[in-house]
């Protein structure tokens, strides 16, 4: 043991007197060089370099730190007798003396164990002697080894001893031990008691030191005693401590703390003095802080424990200025992961901000609508709409199931008539289509020709005519250009006018909208051609210049791509651009444009497509011809906008697939709209939905409207207080009157024996529109081609009037009958034809019977053909007009027709008029058995929505009338009860500007505003209850004053009255009459 | 009408010039005149001339093919793209100097800007010959910035190069003069061309398989018919290109040969009548005429554009524009004698001011305030109207329609006032179909 120890020790030995040697080597190669003085010094500083870290490498200062403390001792002795030979300036020369004495020094405070006698001896001489070559030559980096060296050991002075057990001795000896000591071997210390996890003692330390006032301002002191405070001591006592220190100082602090990459120091330290401004509510620098804070906690912490503390700071907090902070930074951290958290801290100072004032809860409340994205809302509104359907109607239990219901027969209806559009423009769309496909071949093929070389280059343009109901346009455009995109073209644009305002605006639409399209066709490929390099400008060369790029690429790319991706456009695609709305553009734009088209059209394959609304030739007032003669215009004529009506109409009401079904009056409100007003199929639909929506809304029972199946299930499951309501409904009354007695009885007091009723009124209530409608047609198929239309040209027309009362009532039936009876063989054979062919699909015993009827009498009346004609001529024989020449007396005459009249009743009629005869009293029968009104079935309520009145007001809003009924009726809409009176007056209580309308009306065209004041006044001091003998009665005091011009100020801006310059002091009516 | 003498002017190469003669034909005074203007390719030339004469007359094209076949520097811009000033600025730098010189110009540029970079790029490549700046469609340069037009005219002197700016326009240099006064260019008119040389330029464009006399006696045809109403190059060159395989017609059917003149002019004169009324006005499209002669059978079956006035309209929007209709025709006044029902008798001639004599028609519609309108509306409509937020909003779209005009400015909260710019012809039809005999109620018919 001890002889390897002793081993070690020669080792050690050895290894000094080789370092020395090294040195030593070195040294004599600086005196004998003969480079310049500085290179020389800089080549000896950096061997001494590398031999101290070769030497260094070989021991670990953990383990064993003497041999390091020797190795120091030696290289410092050694660099000190090699200063004279080196270049005083060489800045090597500073910095590795520097160096050396500051690691020297860090290792020695590192040092924990009792350093040996003699070691320490060595190196305080050789520090000595050092230290005085080096002072000789002007240098005093060692002077603060020199300090250490002149103790007994690094850790042992006495004065440093006491303050480091908090033990303070007298000031003076502090004082002179820190002014030998200085502020750089302080730090030091400092730092290394830290580092030593003996962090109180390092507080009281630098607390010394930030107190001795020869540092002031050196090293931060003050700083690292906090930071210090921050990790030992407990909240109190550090909010008491760090109480007076101002928060910008604390700012800097944090911000050295920070640069000298103490983040945790920073963080404790910041988040203390926050703690401080929060628990005060003092906003000084409040936001610096937060800032600061946010972002050293979100260095260093995950997003979930970074909003943890947010939200305890946030409960500290009694200001809401803080809190409003501190949503800031969690938006600017983490974004919507903090969104809950900010909602939190958002009612919290919402509870904070009560107590405070009203600013505060709008800005509270402004900040958490920015805080909720749109989508949120989106989603809360249609959970809402359910809800509503739900809350609205809590006394019934299946109310949503009639929600879904109704959703799910919208979804139909919506499918439906799309379906149906399609349907219909698909004549004029695929003609557009062949049109323009045409126009892409003759761009590629217009080179050689004679008669095309001669020929002006014209755009072609397609005018597509749509028919006023603009607002069902956008679908007609929607399908249209998905057609477009699909089989020809991927440049298809579509402007409309409010968007472009200019030329300029025009153009940039354009463009941004081909470039953008020619984006999104080609993702995959590089965008960097598709998008322009420098700033796009706007001019249609640019689009020139784009367009060839993109088609030469089409080009290159379509011979492989072709075959496996389908893409079926041509090799160079057409650019078409859509005029939606073509009458509402400024005609100079568009002049303009074409004018800048047609420079171009040799190059760009433009396809102009109008979408015109009034008649083509609009086309010819907007564009002059100059201009007009640069287009190549074809004509293409939408259908017309009843036409369509009628088949959605078809589609959608006249069919018994649809379990809810509209009254009369509510379809003539409907159509009524449609044809006085806007001939939009569109809000037709929209105002099917409303009714739809409304019907499902408003009757509990509608839950019954829906397949059959579902319908009987629920009928099972009808409550009793649902039974109920079937009781009241007045057509099951009406049913129950008409049983007999004991049916009555069961039928009120059993609800069992009144869901089975249901069940079967409910399939009888199916078969009812199962007949119905194939009646319908057949009725209107006969009468359709009469004269005149008695029964209405639509059958729309036809289907309310049976809707409304027993059809064969009225007289236009009569008269229709009338004339069937006159018609022709093969008219009525046809016509009867044609009813067959529609009762053919009728499932219902009475449609088969029916059909089977109206077949029979088809085959009657062919076979009629085949008789002798025979009967026809006696008829004739028998025709009384000969007699009637002899008859000149006036009276005679009238007598004798009377006579023929009845007798031509009585006589015998042809074989023909007989069937014809037959027949129409079958369909008569017909009609009366199954054209009932729908009020006659039982429960028709279930699937009938019949408030008009709801439906007009909703559609056809009267802003106008409201406005009058408000004013002169104000209990209409308020509800109050103190306001209701008798019609034509208005209570004292009104609210003051139905008090000056009311006066106002009974004034001519001009009002005098004094009157009209003083009117006004005695109103309001009735209203006040003042007794009308005093003398305050009727005064005019500032208070009435300001209200009277409130109220007239109102009327103005409603344009019920309006300053004039005809007579002063007046105000001019702008209505009519009085009251 | 043989091409003169050959052009002439020093500085160019002999055979280009003489190569260019034929392509200038008719045109040859006024180039020889451009010639003489623009001298010697180094020589500086006046700094602005304007050229104007009407539409054909071959402004552009003599000043193009000048420019082009001699190879002087040019830049050409059109004014009607140019929507913003700075657009025509980066064209013309880049056309005479580069792209380079067009990136030096910033966002939205004034005219100084462009001077400065213009100078800039003059020091870079300083001017060998005359540079030229041809401005299209001049007449637009009046509603762009005020200072625009002068400064082009004076560019020269600006930018201190050799540069001289054409201005091309339809309209004379009368219009254009500023208030303030400018440098005034150089005029040089290009007149119309007169018939024989519409002939002589015409014939030119002879088809490759039939003789040039042939083709010269169906232009002669054709300048019969159609000389009268339209002297447009472009379009009569056009015009005949589609006509002209109706008119070869018999000769491929064999029915006739090329020296039948007069078959030939019984055949192809309806025809081209029919074109003038037609195809000329656009009421058919081009590919439809030629689609038409080719067959045959469907020659009636095609409408003109205005064929198709119809418009139909909700049954209140008819009466509305019936009331507008009345509201811009009949004067004021004469409302109470048209919609009360007990009116005194108005004698026409002391009732009105003698302006409201002449015919309302001749004179063209009339604003008229919205209450006046609707008052009218309501009298005129036979069922009791409910004043409904559509009934205003049919008014609006009526306007978006074209079918009124609102007078004054859009944002005109109070009594907005409007014009009905319908025709008369239209507003009968439309009143035919409500069964309203507007007739009874226009004072003009009275």
């Amino acid at each position: 043991m001890a002889e390897e120890e002793a081993e070690r020790e020669y080792n050690r030995r050895e290894e000094t007197v080789a370092l020395k040697k090294r040195f030593q080597d070195l040294t004599t190669v600086l005196r004998d060089s003969t480079d310049s003085a500085i290179d020389a010094s800089a080549s000896f500083c950096h061997g001494f370099c590398q031999i101290l870290v070769e030497h260094g490498g070989q021991w670990k200062s953990e383990e064993d730190p003497l041999p390091l403390l020797e190795m120091y001792t030696v290289a410092i002795l050694c660099f000190a007798e090699a200063t004279p030979f080196l270049f005083p300036e060489c800045e090597h020369v500073m910095v590795v003396l520097e160096k050396l004495a500051l690691s020297c020094l860090d290792f020695l405070l590192a040092l924990l164990d009792k350093i040996p006698t003699t070691l320490w001896e060595e190196f305080q001489s050789s520090v000595k002697v050092a230290h005085g070559i080096l002072q000789d030559n002007g240098k005093l980096q060692l002077s603060i080894l020199m300090t250490l060296a002149n103790e007994s050991g690094v850790w042992t002075n006495t004065t440093l001893c006491h303050i480091l057990s908090n033990n303070m001795p007298d000031v003076e000896k502090v004082h002179e031990l820190l002014a030998r000591e200085g502020p750089t071997l302080l730090d030091m210390r400092i730092k290394h008691l830290i580092k030593q996890k003996c962090v109180e003692k390092a507080a009281v330390l630098a607390k010394t030191c930030a107190e001795f006032p020869e540092f002031c301002g050196k090293k931060n002191f003050k700083q690292i005693y906090l930071v210090c405070l921050c990790e030992t001591m407990s909240q109190q006592e550090l909010m008491q401590e760090i109480k007076e220190i101002d928060c910008k100082d604390a700012l800097d602090m944090i911000c050295n703390l920070e640069s000298e990459e103490n983040e945790k120091g920073a963080l404790s330290l910041c988040t203390a003095f926050f703690k401080r401004q929060l628990l005060q509510g003092d906003v000084y620098c409040a936001w610096e802080l937060t800032l600061f804070w946010s972002k050293l906690l979100i260095r260093l912490e995950l997003a979930q424990a970074f909003l943890d503390q947010c939200r305890l700071l946030a409960q500290l907090s009694g200001s809401v200025y803080h809190i409003l902070l501190l949503i800031k930074v969690i938006q600017a951290e983490v974004q919507n992961e903090g969104l809950p958290v900010c909602i939190e801290m958002c009612i919290q100072a919402l509870k904070i901000g009560v107590s405070d004032n009203e600013d505060c809860n709008t800005t509270i409340c402004k900040t958490i609508s920015c805080l909720l994205p749109l989508d949120l809302e989106k989603r809360k509104r249609i959970a809402h709409e359910e809800d509503y359907f739900v809350d609205e109607n809590g006394d019934c239990a299946y109310s949503k199931e009639r929600f879904k219901t109704c959703q799910r027969l919208w979804e139909k209806i919506k499918t439906d008539t799309e379906i149906l559009q399609d349907d219909l423009n698909k004549k004029i769309l695929d003609s557009l289509l062949e049109f323009i496909k045409k126009c892409s071949l003759n761009f590629q093929s217009n080179v050689n020709d004679w008669a095309s070389l001669m020929r002006a280059n014209e755009i072609p343009t397609a005018a597509l005519v749509l028919g006023v109901n603009v607002p069902d346009h956008d679908m007609t455009f929607q399908s249209l250009s998905d057609l477009l995109q699909k089989s020809v073209t991927p440049f298809a644009v579509s402007v409309q006018a409010k968007e472009c305002a200019t030329l300029k605006n025009l153009i940039q639409r354009l463009l941004v909208r081909l470039m953008g399209a020619a984006a999104s066709v080609e993702d995959e490929e590089d965008f960097s051609i598709s998008l322009p390099q420098k700033r796009l400008s706007c001019s249609m060369s640019a689009l020139c210049q784009w367009y060839k790029t993109v088609a030469k690429k089409h080009n290159v790319e379509s011979p492989g791509k072709k075959s496996s991706s389908g893409n079926s456009y041509s090799e160079s695609p057409p650019v078409l651009v859509i005029f939606k709305d073509f009458e509402a553009f400024n005609s100079h734009v568009l002049q303009d444009f074409i004018l800048i088209c047609s420079r171009y059209i040799r190059e760009l394959p433009l396809i102009f497509i109008f979408g015109i609304a009034t008649s083509p030739s609009t086309i010819q007032h907007m564009l002059p011809h100059s201009v007009s003669s640069l287009l190549c215009i074809e004509l293409f004529q939408s259908l017309s906008c009843t036409q369509h009506l009628a088949t959605v109409i078809d589609k959608l009401i006249l069919t018994s697939d649809f379990p809810f079904k509209l009254s009369g009056k509510v379809i003539q409100v409907l159509v009524s709209i449609f044809l006085y007003h806007d001939f939009s199929v569109r809000n037709f639909v929209k105002g099917m939905q409303l009714a739809l929506l409304e019907h499902f809304y408003s009757e509990p029972l509608s839950v019954l409207c829906c397949a059959k199946k579902e319908s009987l299930v629920y009928v099972q499951k009808l409550s009793h207080q649902d039974v109920e309501m079937v009781r009241q409904l007045p057509s099951f009354m009406r049913y129950v009157e008409a049983q007999d007695a004991q049916e009555q009885v069961q039928l009120l007091t059993n609800d069992e024996h009144v869901k089975v009723v249901c069940q079967r009124l409910l399939k009888d209530l199916r078969n009812y529109h199962k007949n119905y409608y194939p009646i319908l047609y057949c009725l209107h198929t006969l009468t359709s081609s009469l004269p005149k239309y008695p029964l209405g040209k639509q059958i729309r027309e036809l289907h309310i009037s049976c809707l409304e009362k027993n059809v064969w009532e009225m007289n236009e039936y009569e008269s229709a009958m009338q004339l069937l009876r006159l018609l022709a063989k093969d008219e009525l054979v046809t016509t009867l034809r044609k009813c067959a062919d529609i009762l053919k699909p009728g499932k219902t015993k009475k449609m088969r019977s029916a059909l089977q009827q109206l077949e029979d009498y088809i085959v009657k009346f062919e076979q009629l053909d085949s008789m002798s004609v025979e009967d026809l001529n006696e008829e004739e024989l028998n025709s009384p007009g000969k007699d009637l020449q002899k008859k000149t007396d006036l009276f005679q005459l009238q007598k004798t027709l009377m006579e023929m009249k009845s007798t031509r009743r009585s006589k015998k009629m042809s074989p023909f008029e007989v069937l014809r005869n037959e027949a129409l009293g079958v369909i008569d029968g017909l009609v009366r058995s199954h054209l009932t009104p729908p009020e006659l079935q039982p429960l028709y309520e279930v699937c009938y929505y019949s408030s008009s009145g709801i439906l007009r007001r909703h559609l056809n809003a009267t802003p106008r009338t409201s406005i009058q009924t408000a004013l002169s009726h104000p209990f209409y809409y308020l509800q109050n009860v103190s306001l209701k009176t008798d019609a034509g007056t208005v209570s004292n209580a009104a609210p003051d500007i139905c008090i000056a309308y009311k006066l106002h009306l009974e004034c001519g065209r001009l009002i005098n505003l004094y009157d009209w004041l003083e009117a006004y006044a005695t109103v309001a001091s009735a209203a006040d209850g003042k007794d009308p003998d005093s003398e305050e009665y009727g005064r005019v005091d500032e208070l009435k004053h300001a209200r009277f011009i409130q109220a007239v100020s109102e009327l103005e801006f409603l344009g019920f009255v309006k300053s004039t310059k005809q007579k002063t002091d007046h105000v001019a009516r702008l209505t009519w009459g009085g009251c | 009408m043989s091409s003169g003498a050959a052009l002439q002017c020093s500085g160019y190469p002999e055979e280009k010039l003489q190569a260019l003669t034929p392509i200038l034909m008719c045109r040859e005074a006024q180039a020889e005149t451009l010639l003489t203007l623009m001298g010697e390719p180094d020589q500086y030339s006046y700094p602005s001339v304007f050229i104007y004469g009407h539409r054909a007359t071959g402004k552009s094209h003599v000043l193009f093919t000048l420019l082009t076949e001699l190879q002087i520097p040019h830049a050409a811009v059109s004014c009607v793209e140019c929507v913003s000033a700075g657009l025509m600025f980066e064209q013309v730098l880049s056309a005479l100097f580069g792209v380079d010189a067009a990136s030096l110009l910033p966002r939205s540029p004034s005219l100084s800007d462009f001077v400065r970079v213009y100078r800039q790029a003059c020091l870079q490549h300083p001017a060998q010959e005359t540079r030229y700046i041809v401005v299209e469609k001049a007449e637009l340069l009046r509603d762009m910035e005020v200072n625009l037009l002068p400064a082009l005219l004076r560019l020269q002197e600006l930018v201190d190069d050799n540069v001289t700016v054409f201005l091309l326009s339809e309209i004379v240099w009368e219009k254009f003069r500023p208030n303030t006064g400018c440098f005034e260019p150089l005029l040089l008119h290009f007149p119309d061309y007169t018939k024989a040389e519409l002939l002589h330029i015409l014939s030119r464009d002879t088809h490759p398989s039939y003789t040039p006399e042939l083709y010269m006696s169906y232009i002669n045809i054709l300048l019969g018919v159609f000389y009268s109403v339209c002297r447009d190059l472009r379009e009569l060159r056009h015009l005949a290109a589609l006509n002209f395989s109706k008119f070869c017609e018999p000769l491929e059917k064999g029915e006739a040969r090329e020296s039948d003149t007069h078959k030939l002019w019984k055949n192809i004169e309806p025809h081209l009548k029919k074109a003038m009324q037609s195809v000329y006005l656009r009421e058919v499209s081009s590919a439809q005429w030629e689609q038409q002669q080719t067959d045959e059978k469907e020659a009636t079956a095609l409408r003109g554009l205005s064929a198709h006035a119809h418009v139909e309209l909700p049954y209140y929007s008819k009466f509305l524009l019936i009331a507008a209709y009345l509201a811009s025709y009949n004067p004021a006044r004469t409302d109470r004698r048209f919609f009360l029902k007990h009116h005194g008798k108005i004698k026409k001639t002391n009732f009105l001011k003698k302006h409201e004599k002449t015919s309302n028609h001749l004179l063209g519609p009339k604003p008229f305030a919205l209450d006046r309108l609707l008052a009218i509306f309501y009298s005129v409509v036979d069922s009791r109207v409910a004043p409904t937020a559509s009934v205003f909003s049919q008014i609006s779209s009526l306007v978006t329609l074209q079918l009124l005009t609102q007078v004054g400015h859009d944002d005109q909260l109070d009594s907005p006032k409007y014009k009905c710019a319908v025709s008369l012809d239209f507003i009968l039809a439309i009143s035919r179909t409500v069964s309203f005999d507007i007739v009874r109620y226009l004072y003009d018919f009275l």
